[in-house]
């Protein structure tokens, strides 16, 4: 039986061993993304200014290729069944969550807003299926909800929410 | 005998000796995952956070220095800076594995099941172990350890001064590693 405790040791031991000139090039994804952010954005502000300093119409020497117009990506997430429920009587609350969740790069949540067994919950809670614990920390860390409010799906939580794994059940706390 | 000085001695040798991290790995792996087991009360976040835990220490390992401390004290405040980060922004951190290189560890259920049977264990012996430590110390290892209280608050407790709270906390775990190892042999 594979073991945490031996597979973690084997990975310290492997990481111990290699040459520490090879960690050093590990840079982390979000310091790419700045850093291509970065270039990319002063590729444009060089764009611009050639452009707006030479109003003749002579053509430039050597003029850089047309770059394609630069949008913030979207972090992608897991391929997750959302759901989001409104546990209040206040209109629009899940469907801002549900939109806040899709600009964040989840997919579409399904939002149920015909749930009249409770309009009076008052902390917004995020539910998970076994196995996906994890998903539900990423889902509550995006919506800046604490880990205390991630919890195992109840039987109510699960009847509303339609085989999604991970469901928002949002609270009175969310319409402060 | 002075089971710290071993210790401290290991985490010395491990800054260029992968067996000696090896060993000192072993010798707080239970330990750690059972203080962080009885802090998030998930078994796949309290393995989430030792791996980060141990990747830190082995990326700091250099920084360790003997006459600041014992090892196991260093390892804890590396833990608890693990759990305060956890606690702040709601997932686990990465950057000590990623700088080392260290994948993430695909936990199955039979894992989990083995990492809280480890925590069980650990929280059981230690809980025996400590019930036999003098008053003192089971008071000072309890306020550190598992309260997680800073040393002047200890020291404020006690109406003791700090070094004296230090000396207190470092002998109470000294005699739990000597009751607990003495224990693991038959």
């Amino acid at each position: 039986m594979t073991d945490f405790i031996d597979v973690l040791e084997q990975q310290l031991v492997a990481a111990h061993r290699r040459p520490e000139r090879r960690r050093l090039v590990t840079v982390p994804w979000r310091a790419t993304i700045v850093f291509a952010g970065a270039v990319a954005a002063a590729a444009v502000v060089v764009v611009a200014v050639l452009a707006l300093s030479s109003p003749s119409p002579q053509p430039v020497a050597s003029s850089p290729p047309t770059q394609p117009p630069q949008t913030t990506p979207v972090t992608p997430q897991p391929r997750l069944s959302l759901a989001v429920l409104n546990g209040t009587t206040v209109t629009g609350l899940a469907r801002g969550v549900a939109d806040q969740l899709t600009s964040l790069g989840y997919d579409e949540p399904n939002v149920v807003t015909n749930d009249t067994t409770n309009q009076s919950r008052v902390r917004t809670i995020v539910y998970f299926e076994h196995g996906h614990r994890t998903d539900a920390l990423g889902v509550a860390s995006c919506l800046h909800i604490g880990s205390d409010r991630v919890a195992p799906m109840d039987a109510n939580a699960r009847a509303l929410a339609d085989r999604a794994v991970v469901a928002v059940y949002v609270g009175a706390d969310w319409a402060r | 005998m002075e089971p710290d000085r071993d210790d401290d001695a290991l985490l010395v040798a491990a800054a260029d000796d992968p067996d000696a991290f090896a060993a000192f790995y072993r010798l707080h792996v239970r330990g750690v995952i059972a203080y962080f087991r009885r802090r998030v009360r998930d078994a796949e976040l309290a393995a989430d956070l030792t791996a980060e835990t141990f990747a830190a220490a082995l990326d700091g390992r250099r920084r360790y220095a003997p006459a600041r401390g014992p090892a196991a004290a260093w390892l804890y405040g590396i833990a608890r800076r693990q759990l305060v980060t956890f606690q702040r922004r709601g997932h686990v951190e990465r950057r000590a594995r990623r700088r080392m290189g260290m994948d993430r560890i695909e936990l199955t259920d039979e894992m989990l099941e083995r990492v809280e049977a480890v925590a069980d264990a650990e929280l059981a012996e230690v809980d025996v172990a400590l019930a036999a430590l003098p008053e003192d110390q089971r008071a000072a290892v309890r306020a550190r350890i598992v309260e997680d209280h800073d040393y002047d608050e200890i020291a404020a407790a006690q109406s003791i001064s700090e070094p004296a709270a230090r000396q207190r906390v470092s002998r109470g775990l000294a005699a739990l590693r000597a009751r607990m190892s003495s224990q693991e042999q038959p």
